[in-house]
């Protein structure tokens, strides 16, 4: 069959509706996923990122110190002129550990976005690594909203679409309101699609 | 109205502590064996004379004990579920909080299982299993039968079991080559054509049930030496005999026994070294070829006893194999569940001209997650016919599509394949080189640092250039074997390395869509297509960046505009 081409169906949709049109809920926009009107993420969820990373580095500083301070106070000649370079280097990590979890959300979070259109929900993520994902509603198996300790300490919420098989879509760094607003326009649309799938009689 | 399905939100029975109590203890034990036994291990070796004694052991037993039982009853407090009419929702969680939200028109099954303690209170567990996401379906531990009766019903009248009942010409609308006929309308014209389609192209009936339609395939002895020999576990095999046979280490200390048999060998292998060149060469030949018929009788036995008489029905609607000498085994895949289909040939099926073909229904693939499958769910079972011809294969292929993707290429050498973009071929390089590379360059390093001798740095440096160009054709082979091939209705992407596969799925049973693009891809215009399926993804690497959207935006609209259940 050579080449098969995909038939024109952008094209037949600008003259009519037809039964797929997938504008974006937004208005004033096209629906194509290059000029999408991403969302950005709360602006809080660099933040909250940042915290997380240097909760971590604190407790790993912590450690490295504990290690240092029981080198010193050990007394042994031999150990303390081994453990120089490796707490040297140890240190080094927590420094550079510390200045990339400041840098690195600032970096991330303004590169992911989301989009929702009347049919599915995208999320796009990557900085040099770039990706773009699409769950269309009507696979939409369940949803999920969750928030640990330092999220709802930020006031954020992270959104999970669950189409099947595939382990989940997730959108993180939501403001609470907007993730549980989204997590019931995706129930909705689930809802809507179920009616129409029962109009035109699967 | 009873309270217990009433809509409001509401706590599990106190009992469920005891279940929370077992879900504890597992992922404590999961941890102990993973994490904590070395720990425990080292302890035991660097112990002083005293004896660990059960005095010691208990205040630990104890403590873990409370900490399980207080995590238990934290989770039971914070459990909470609400029956609405169409939904099942869940709030869980006490430091991190989880709602989940099941309707119950999207459930693949119900699980309902009593345990002991169940069984001795009268309550039961309910599972709702969403296909595929193990990772967050709901259970509900220790809940009154009603509850589970409720969901029951709740399932069956909005889930997608109704949905079985009815279309698609329920009562096993028969597959006839060249019958266009929207399935929904087999009245008689349909069973007509599928006289004639049954007739025509059947060879000598075989043994059929009257009820599983029509035999696609039966497997004979011969065959089943075919599969014995294309095993890919034969060469694993073949070593491990031939590591057992070659049992001369002498640090076998466990068991008197070995340390006998090893003497034994050593005096062998003494007198082993005693031989001239031509004996020991003919000696090594014996040792290999025994290892190579011992891994043959056995992968051979393998296969007669899991595959024996291999039997394929289809019914129009159902897909049913049975096989196995000792144990036989059954599996029955409704053919609008399959989402893919894989055919593979490895070096040996394609000297036999033969391939491996499986279906995949949804929920196939199974703790892609954490690992596990912590529902102790059923898994959903693989159609999997071990060998058969290139035309079985597209048969079984246009019996699975039907009218849709009929065209679909599945046979790996299918001139419909188009390659991937050569740039495949310097990522691929670049990503195999930079682990090679690396690992040698170490070594080197090693070497280098420590003074041992210096010679062996240019050896190591040639070596270390050498790899480039056997990197480089490696990818290039790796890249030959990609393509990809799309109609309106379907998509297949072919892959491997010494043999091939493809993976083959309707367009319209896509779950998500993911476009990817690397630095280089950017550079280059190109992007990386990922389709989920609900049994897993599928792949079309390096394609153009235009391409690759406006495919991606071609399978939502297929997603969309099909008003045909996925599942």
């Amino acid at each position: 069959m050579g080449s098969p081409g995909i038939p024109d169906f952008t094209k037949a949709e600008t003259h009519n509706p037809g039964p797929f049109a997938n504008p974006e809920v937004r208005p004033g926009s096209l629906p194509r996923a290059a000029t999408l009107d991403w969302q950005p993420l709360h602006p809080r969820y660099a933040k909250r990122l940042q915290a997380g990373a240097l909760i971590r580095i604190g407790v790993l500083a912590a450690v490295v110190a504990a290690a240092h301070v029981t080198v010193l106070l050990a007394g042994f000649e031999t150990l303390s002129r081994i453990a120089v370079w490796p707490l040297r280097i140890l240190w080094a990590l927590c420094a550079l550990g510390g200045a990339w979890a400041v840098v690195k959300p600032l970096i991330v979070v303004p590169r992911c976005g989301y989009a929702v259109r009347e049919k599915d929900i995208l999320y796009r993520s990557g900085v040099l690594w770039r990706a773009v994902r699409v769950v269309p509603f009507s696979r939409v198996q369940h949803t999920r909203t969750d928030s640990g300790v330092l999220d709802r300490r930020f006031g954020l919420a992270n959104l999970t679409v669950f189409p099947a098989g595939a382990g989940g879509h997730k959108i993180p760094g939501l403001g609470t309101d907007t993730a549980e607003n989204l997590r019931a326009y995706v129930s909705e649309r689930i809802e809507a699609e179920k009616l129409e799938a029962a109009d035109t009689g699967s | 109205m009873n309270p217990a399905v009433s809509g409001d939100w509401q706590r599990l029975s106190p009992f469920a502590i005891l279940s929370f109590v077992g879900l504890a203890v597992k992922i404590f034990a999961r941890g102990a064996v993973q994490g904590a036994l070395p720990v425990v291990a080292a302890i035991l070796l660097l112990r002083d004379d005293e004896p660990l004694g059960l005095g010691r052991l208990l205040p630990v037993i104890g403590g873990l004990l409370m900490l399980v039982a207080v995590i238990a009853v934290i989770q039971w407090a914070y459990f909470k579920f609400r029956i609405a009419e169409d939904r099942l929702l869940i709030r869980k969680g006490f430091i991190k909080k989880t709602s989940l939200d099941l309707p119950y028109e999207r459930v693949q099954g119900i699980n309902v299982e009593r345990s002991l303690v169940d069984r001795i209170i009268g309550l039961v567990s309910v599972t709702l299993d969403t296909a595929g996401s193990v990772q967050a379906e709901g259970k509900l531990p220790s809940v009154t039968t009603e509850v589970a009766d409720h969901l029951r019903a709740s399932v069956a009248a909005l889930g997608p079991g109704l949905a079985y009942a009815l279309p698609e010409g329920g009562t096993g609308e028969a597959w006839a080559p060249g019958a266009e006929g929207a399935p929904s309308d087999a009245g008689a014209d349909a069973v007509a054509a599928a006289r004639a389609g049954t007739s025509a192209p059947a060879g000598p009936r075989l043994a059929t049930r009257p009820h599983w339609g029509r035999v696609l395939l039966k497997l004979g002895p011969a065959d089943m030496v075919r599969i014995g020999l294309a095993n890919r576990n034969f060469i694993f095999v073949a070593a491990m005999v031939g590591i057992l046979t070659d049992l001369v280490q002498p640090g076998d200390f466990l068991d008197p026994l070995l340390e006998a048999l090893a003497a034994g060998v050593d005096s062998a292998a003494g007198a082993f070294s005693g031989l001239g060149a031509l004996a020991q060469l003919v000696v090594v030949v014996v040792l290999v070829g025994g290892a190579l018929a011992a891994a043959l009788i056995l992968t051979v036995t393998a296969a007669f006893l899991r595959h024996h008489a291999f039997t394929l029905w289809h019914d129009g609607r159902t897909f049913r194999s049975r096989a196995g000498l000792l144990t036989q085994r059954e599996v029955v895949v409704e053919a609008p569940k399959i989402q893919q289909l894989t055919v593979s040939q490895d070096l040996v099926l394609r000297w036999f001209g033969r391939f491996r073909l499986r279906a995949l229904p949804a929920a196939a693939v199974v703790g892609q997650q954490g690992g596990q499958n912590p529902g102790g769910l059923d898994v959903a079972d693989v159609l999997d016919v071990p060998l058969l011809d290139g035309r079985r294969a597209e048969e079984v292929r246009a019996r699975v599509f039907r009218r849709e993707a009929r065209e679909i290429a599945v046979l790996p050498r299918d001139g419909a394949f188009r390659r991937v973009s050569p740039h495949y071929i310097r990522a691929l390089a670049l990503r195999i080189w930079l682990t090679v590379g690396l690992v040698l360059a170490g070594i080197f390093l090693q070497l280098l640092l420590s003074g041992v001798s210096t010679a062996a740095g240019v050896p190591m440096l040639i070596g270390w250039l050498a790899s480039i160009p056997v990197v480089v054709l490696v990818a290039w082979q790796l890249w030959r074997r990609r393509g990809y091939t799309h109609d309106d209705n379907g998509l297949a992407s072919r892959g491997g390395f010494i043999g091939s596969k493809v993976d083959a799925f309707p367009l319209r049973k896509a779950q998500s869509a993911i476009v990817k693009r690397s630095p280089l891809q950017r550079r280059k215009g190109l992007a990386t297509l990922q389709v989920h399926l609900a049994c897993g993804k599928v792949t079309v690497p390096y394609i153009e960046h235009k391409a690759a959207r406006r495919l991606r935006d071609y399978i939502l609209y297929r997603v969309e505009a099909t008003r045909r259940r996925w599942h």
